[in-house]
């Protein structure tokens, strides 16, 4: 009641007052923007989301190894801890550095046992020559933010995997299968729900109806089922990027009946308001109230709505993936990378397996908080 | 709280219940004392009530007035501590006294979850809210809610608390009482839900009920019968009231007293017969200068004196006295500096205002009358407004041709049921309309809510698709014909910019995210805007930015607004901005649906007046569509009277007002307060049955049989001989009995 | 209220037979059959494929059968004997290897359910009426992390804090069934606790809860017996959307956890093409969630007499 803006302006009033005048000329995203900025969590949320996908983006440069590395000898090494200064000696000796590992055969088990040793120090650098790599698929480069000064030694930040491969490097690298699934089968169900969904609003009647029973009979499946029934469906000797697609296709297929349903239900409203109608009593075309008045109207909370659509996807791939009826390997994504998470022995032996598993939690976070602050913001004239 | 302190307020209030009401010797059940009531906001505190003094008297009527945003609702639910967070109480007293041999108690002291303030809760003091259907939970039967309030005031057991429950309903005029004891809120009427509510409020027995715009939401004739009900009943049970309300009209017909609070504070405190006679607040005189009635001499004003601006948000109060910014008589350097001190002017009445202040303006100095703001001069602009801009008189009917002729219209709309949605049936919103609008004249068009008028003007600009029926528009200039409402699409596209629109509620008409100019200019784009430039313009064109500029200066906006965005506006701006929008293709019809309902009194003259200024200038022809008979009475030529979907009464104001033929109208008529107190309890009252009947079914032969206190068993309700409206010239009537009944109109 | 049930059943028909064809078409969209998995699976062990045999295997199956035939055989089986079919991998009947595993599966399920309400309902409530208090906030980052968490990826680890306790981790245990159900629960609860929450914030600001405020009714009766009367409506109806997650859960985690319910052999036959039991299993988990949103849309009638009445 009381929270309304107080910069409304008499009639009588000089625009003097600046802060005043700014808002009244403050179109729809500003005032948006201005909105979601009050809001703490999601503001956090936005800042990870853009690292996140910058991660995805940077991906080869960041790691400081590539996917297939791997190095045998240290199958499950444990993470190293990086270190500034090294007090092992007598003096304080300042450089970045990791220690190195002593190995041994446990004789009864045979399992092989790592030590971190002091007094092996691995110098580790910024900007430092690794694997050569093509960064964006076009230049080539060989240099990485992060990685041991001599690329021979072997540095793992996070623990390695089962074929002794760096798992920091992995999770690095999965970022962008794993963010992209997510964004690409939100645009696909996008298409398929703003079509339908459009379609339904926009007839009405009879078509409404058929679309609507249609999307209740969807929406009342289990999703999983039908995910994997889908999924099995891939054939198996599709190569890594048709298997991404048919992918995406599948979560996607299966996400629309959401997007349908609320772009159905703001078409629908939106057509009975007053400024719509108002519109449309000016001799405004069909095409230009939908997308001149209607459309623009929803904007705002559609980007929410997909938003929030996007962890629904991740997590769908991330499950199918650990299933083995996803994305295979060699494609790395953190779902595939939780594969070999899968039974207990293994994680009480390399407990660092699970942290892809981290990785999706705080990317899932991220994206919540950002859908929130955005559905919260979307209507900036509601108070 | 210790002993010492209650005992200094139990004298506190024994003195202040000792001071008398004006001209009435009753003593205090309520006193409140400077109360403040804040909200702590991420913009600051927001100072809802600030300082309000207010009594209530025992057995009388206290009202409270003002406009939205003045606090009058926040001090009557601080009074039972019915303020959520952000919201306190900051400072200030209310003394409750139900009981003169017993001290007073401070309400505010009470704990909010304590025995002592449940009991006065519901027991000694009860409430009613302004949406009567909301305030009722829809899971529980109207007695299973009036047993659980009896039985947790009242030793009763359940079985007579069912007995008393019963007796409740029937005491509020409840038909069948047993039956309606098992209906759910849902079930019932608006007008009913409120009886209940009262029910509820009353069956403890209170020594003071709080009412807060209990008939706001309800239809006049609706809220005569609940305002009946509520005097009925305090005279019976004695009981105290305090009235919260901005209606003027409901103020003069039941207060004794009343206070008339503005931003948060009370601007003056009188008895009901010395306010409405002699204002003493610039704000008072203000506001009953704004209400749309007979002047003192008899003559209809031909305009209003409208406050100027609009009420503040309560955030930003102005300093000084909060009043200074819209009053006519503000004195720099004292009204917008010092808060006015607050006088006794003698029989208990208060008005603080500088005026009176003697070490400002002298002592006994009167209160000059506000003027009224001149016309706006009309500006010549294009070639086509060169030609006779001079005033149109009354227009004279007789030989004319109508601009607009509707024939046997009717709108249909389909109940959709089931699986598939199939259409089961036809609701028939309006039904076989006939109706003339002739060129100059405004046509006023009134009902209670549901009776299809909203229909009628929504199909004549075709927003609806009429089912059955023509619109015949003459365009002015011309003597070609065309029936609009057998055009679609792109043929109709040229009269769109003829025939327009205002709507009613200013927030949702106009889209948000478009500038002034874009919303002002865009309809001037459409094909066929026949006075504006051709199709295809942009709205940046400078041409197009001329004429909204200019039409924006006609609404009474400065022209570099076009800048900017709806939200910067109030809703007296934003409903300037909708007369802009629709003026601005030059039409020669403007269909004005509840153009004023949503606003302010203060607001609504300024509106007013400016639609008969630009009706003027523009030689405008209006369709007035409004259920506020005191607005249509002001503004309008003519008035049709419609009643579940068919016009029944058509004719000149001044003859249906004066002698109506329909006994809807009489009823209508009868039920509108007066704003004048001096008119209480004159002419027969007339008061109409709640219940509109369903309007799928619609009862056979008259309409209004049902609820009609002519109808004649056998005669009025014969299916298929449905009373027509039969034309004679300035004033016909649909009712079968037109020439034996003898009717009363307005006193 | 019996018409309304009548109704209701009725559309479940087309309902289920349009789900019951979807299903089959989704199980037959993978190249080949069961058959054709056998022979890779001969082939790449070193073993001959005799032609013959084959053949004679797939008409025995009738998966020489055009589709529809398929289908009507099977849907026919299911509705007139009970009979679900065969499952080749398993060379027994659907219905004793599904009936075997149900009724853990449903079990499961249920208590889910129960416990799902049983922690919503006071939390949500909780949050609500303290809006903006530490708990609120503690409840608000539980439920954020809740919906943020992969339930395999939970599930692995309370099994490995399990193992760490020195507790057994293998198979069925009374120890292994809560963390199930607990997994299992904490989206739905999660997604719950939001709802009860914002439901109960909006119903606070109605009139009528200021109108029984200033009727004197005591604190805790007001809030209970108003407000979250009223929001505890869109509670009942949550089976709709509760069921289908908690069974796609239920798939997943019962793999991870090796439990003997349905999911993990849902798997199994869609790898191996099982078609008759992937089908049949993803057909009754489809009907259960059918009839549980009956069921639920029944209690929302009995309780809400607004759409009792109209």
């Amino acid at each position: 009641m009381f929270r309304n803006n107080a910069s409304t302006i008499g009639p009588d009033s000089e625009p003097d007052d600046q802060a005043a005048e700014k808002y009244a000329v403050a179109s729809r995203w500003r005032l948006v923007w201005r909105r979601f900025r009050n809001h703490k969590l999601a503001m956090a949320g936005l800042i990870v989301t853009i690292l996140v996908y910058v991660v995805a983006v940077f991906g080869e440069f960041l790691a400081p190894y590539s996917t297939s590395h791997l190095n045998d000898e240290y199958t499950y090494a444990p993470p190293q801890r990086l270190q500034i200064v090294d007090t092992s000696g007598d003096d304080w000796d300042w450089g970045l550095h990791v220690n190195g590992y002593t190995m041994e055969r446990d004789p009864e088990t045979l399992a092989q046992e790592f030590t971190t040793d002091p007094d092996n120090k691995v110098p580790v650098g910024f900007f430092v020559k690794g694997e050569e790599y093509e960064l964006f698929g076009l230049i080539p480069w060989d240099r990485h933010l992060i990685g041991p000064v001599d690329s021979d030694t072997p540095m793992y930040l996070l623990g390695a995997d089962q074929m002794g491969r760096d798992q920091f490097s992995r999770i690095i690298h999965g970022t962008r299968i794993s963010m992209s699934v997510g964004l690409v089968g939100v645009a696909m169900g996008f298409v398929l729900g703003i079509l339908l969904g459009g379609i339904s609003g926009y007839f009405g009647g009879r078509t409404d109806t058929i679309v609507q029973r249609a999307v209740e009979l969807f929406m009342s499946l289990p999703t999983l089922p039908l995910w994997l029934g889908l999924a099995a469906a891939i054939p198996r000797d599709w190569g890594s990027v048709e298997r991404y697609f048919a992918i995406t296709v599948v979560l996607s297929l299966v996400a629309w009946t959401g997007l349908a349903r609320d772009v159905r239900g703001r078409f629908m409203s939106l057509r009975e308001e007053d400024f719509v109608t108002s519109a449309r009593l000016d001799g405004t075309g069909e095409p230009r109230i939908i997308f001149g008045h209607v459309l623009p109207s929803f904007t705002s909370h559609l980007i929410a709505t997909l938003t929030l659509s996007i962890p629904t996807m991740i997590l769908a791939e991330t499950a199918l993936s650990f299933l083995g009826l996803g994305l295979q390997p060699p494609t790395v994504s953190w779902g595939v990378l939780l594969q070999e998470a899968q039974n207990i022995r293994v994680i009480s032996t390399a407990p660092w397996l699970l942290l892809p598993g981290v990785a999706v939690v705080v990317a899932i976070l991220a994206l919540n908080f950002l859908g929130d602050g955005l559905r919260d913001a979307a209507d900036p004239y509601k108070h | 709280m210790t002993a010492m302190t209650r005992a200094e307020e139990a004298s506190v209030s024994q003195n202040s219940g000792a001071a008398r009401a004006p001209g009435d010797s009753g003593e205090a059940v309520l006193t409140i004392d400077g109360l403040k009531t804040h909200y702590k906001t991420d913009e600051g505190v927001v100072r809802a009530v600030d300082g309000v003094d207010l009594t209530a008297y025992r057995g009388q009527t206290t009202c409270v007035v003002g406009e939205s945003g003045c606090g009058k609702s926040v001090t009557a639910r601080s009074i039972l501590q019915l303020i959520d967070l952000p919201g306190k109480i900051a400072d200030g007293r209310i003394m409750w006294q139900p009981d003169p041999a017993v001290e007073a108690v401070d309400l505010t002291t009470l704990d909010e979850d304590g025995e002592q303030l449940r009991r006065v809760r519901g027991g000694e003091i009860g409430m009613v809210f302004q949406e009567p259907m909301a305030s009722l939970s829809p899971m529980y039967t109207v007695g299973s809610h009036l047993v659980e309030t009896i039985l947790l005031h009242t030793d009763l057991n359940e079985a007579d608390a069912k007995d008393r429950a019963i007796h409740e309903l029937k005491r509020v005029g409840i038909p069948q009482p047993e039956r309606r004891f098992d209906a759910y809120p849902f079930q019932l009427s608006g007008g009913m839900c409120q009886r209940v509510m009262i029910a509820l409020a009353l069956s403890c027995e209170p020594a003071l009920l709080i009412a807060d715009e209990p008939t706001t939401a309800l239809d006049v004739t609706t809220q005569a019968r609940i305002l009946d009900l509520l005097l009925g009943l305090q005279e019976e049970t004695g009981m105290s009231m305090l009235f919260i309300t901005h209606d003027l009209g409901v103020v003069a017909e039941i207060a004794a007293d009343v206070s008339v609070m503005y931003l948060g504070k009370v601007v003056e405190k009188a008895g009901v017969d010395e306010l409405f006679e002699n204002p003493q607040h610039p704000y008072t005189q203000a506001l009953l200068e704004s209400i749309p009635s007979l002047d003192h001499d008899g003559q209809k004003p031909g305009r209003l004196r409208a406050i100027s601006g609009t009420v503040p948000h309560p955030a930003d109060r102005p300093a000084g006295c909060s009043f200074h910014p819209r009053c006519p008589h503000a004195m720099a350097g004292t009204c917008d500096a010092e808060e006015p001190p607050v006088i006794d002017l003698g029989d208990g009445r208060i008005a603080p205002c500088h005026l009176h202040d003697p070490e400002s303006s002298g002592p006994g100095r009167p209160l000059p009358l506000l003027p009224v703001p001149p016309v706006q001069e009309a500006r010549a602009t294009g070639a086509d407004d060169a030609v006779d801009v001079a005033a149109v008189p009354a227009p004279d009917l007789a030989g004319k041709q109508p601009m607009l002729r509707v024939r046997d219209l009717s709108v249909e709309f389909p109940i959709r049921k089931g699986f598939w949605n199939r259409t089961v049936g036809h609701v028939g919103a309006v039904s076989s309309v006939d109706l003339d609008i002739y060129p100059g004249e405004t046509l006023g068009l009134v009902g209670e809510s549901g009776c299809g008028k909203t229909t009628l003007g929504r199909s004549i600009v075709r927003a609806l698709e009429p089912t059955r029926g023509s619109i015949t528009y003459r365009p002015p200039g011309s003597d070609g014909e065309v029936d609009l409402a057998a055009l679609g699409g792109r043929a109709l596209r040229p009269y769109r910019s003829d025939v327009r629109m205002i709507f009613q509620d200013p927030f949702t008409s106009l889209n948000p995210r478009k500038t002034l100019l874009q919303l002002i200019g865009e309809p001037l784009r459409r094909a066929g805007a026949r006075n504006g430039p051709v199709a295809g313009t942009k709205v940046n064109d400078s041409t197009t930015q001329d004429q909204v500029a200019e039409m924006l200066a006609r609404v009474g906006l400065r022209p570099e607004y076009m800048w900017r965005y709806p939200h910067a506006f109030s809703g007296g701006q934003r409903q300037r901005v909708n007369i802009a929008r629709a003026l601005i293709t030059r039409p020669s019809v403007v269909v004005a649906d509840e153009a004023v309902s949503a606003l302010d009194v203060s607001v609504r003259a300024q509106i007013l007046n400016l639609l008969k200024d630009l009706q003027e200038e523009f030689r405008l022809t209006y369709l007035f569509i409004s259920h506020d008979l005191s607005v249509v009475e002001h503004v309008c030529d003519r008035v049709a009277v419609m009643y579940l979907g068919r016009v029944v009464e058509r004719a000149d104001t001044d003859s249906l007002f004066e002698q109506p033929r329909h006994p809807y109208s009489e009823a209508l008529l009868s039920a509108v307060p007066q704003p004048d107190p001096r008119q209480r309890g004159t002419g027969k009252r007339i008061r109409l049955p709640d219940d509109l009947p369903d309007p799928t079914d619609p009862p056979p032969g008259c309409r209004f049989h049902t609820r009609c206190r002519f109808a004649v068993e056998g005669l009025c309700d014969r299916a298929g001989a449905s009373p027509v409206l039969r034309d004679e010239a300035s004033h016909s009537v649909a009712c079968l009995r037109a020439e034996e009944i003898q009717l009363q109109g307005r006193q | 209220m019996v018409q309304f049930l009548i109704r209701r059943i009725l559309y479940m028909i087309p309902t289920l037979f349009l789900i019951s064809m979807l299903v089959f078409v989704i199980i037959q969209l993978p190249p080949g059959d069961y058959l054709t998995t056998v022979i890779v699976e001969m082939e790449e062990s070193g073993e001959g494929v005799d032609q013959a045999q084959i053949e004679y295997l797939r008409g025995r199956y009738g998966l020489d059968q055009p589709i529809w035939v398929q289908y009507w055989q099977w849907i026919s089986g299911i509705i007139f004997e009970l009979d679900f079919g065969h499952s080749f991998e398993w060379g027994r009947e659907v219905s004793s290897l599904v009936a075997d595993r149900l009724p853990l599966t449903i079990a499961i399920s249920l208590i889910t359910v129960v416990f799902t309400w049983a922690m919503a309902l006071p939390i949500g409530i909780y949050s609500a009426v303290k809006q903006y208090s530490v708990g609120d906030y503690f409840f608000t980052t539980i439920g954020f992390l809740g919906v943020a968490t992969p339930n395999f990826l939970l599930a692995l680890l309370l099994m490995w804090a399990a193992a760490s306790m020195g507790m057994s981790v293998g198979g069925m245990s009374p120890a292994m069934f809560v963390v199930a159900v607990v997994v299992l629960g904490t989206a739905g609860t999660a997604g719950l606790i939001r709802v009860m929450r914002a439901n109960l914030l909006d119903e606070l600001k109605k009139p009528y809860v200021v109108a029984a405020r200033a009727r004197g009714i005591p604190q805790r009766k007001r809030l209970i017996k108003y407000p979250v009367r009223v929001a505890m409506n869109p509670f009942v109806s949550s089976i709709g959307w509760l069921l289908p997650g908690l069974i796609s859960g239920e798939v997943i985690v019962s793999s991870v956890m090796n439990l003997h319910t349905t999911g993990p052999l849902l798997l199994e036959a869609l790898r191996g093409q099982d078609m008759y039991l992937a089908g049949s299993i993803i057909l009754i988990a489809a009907v259960l969630t059918v009839v549980g949103t009956l069921l639920s849309d029944l209690a929302l009638a009995w309780l809400d007499p607004r759409i009792r009445i109209n």
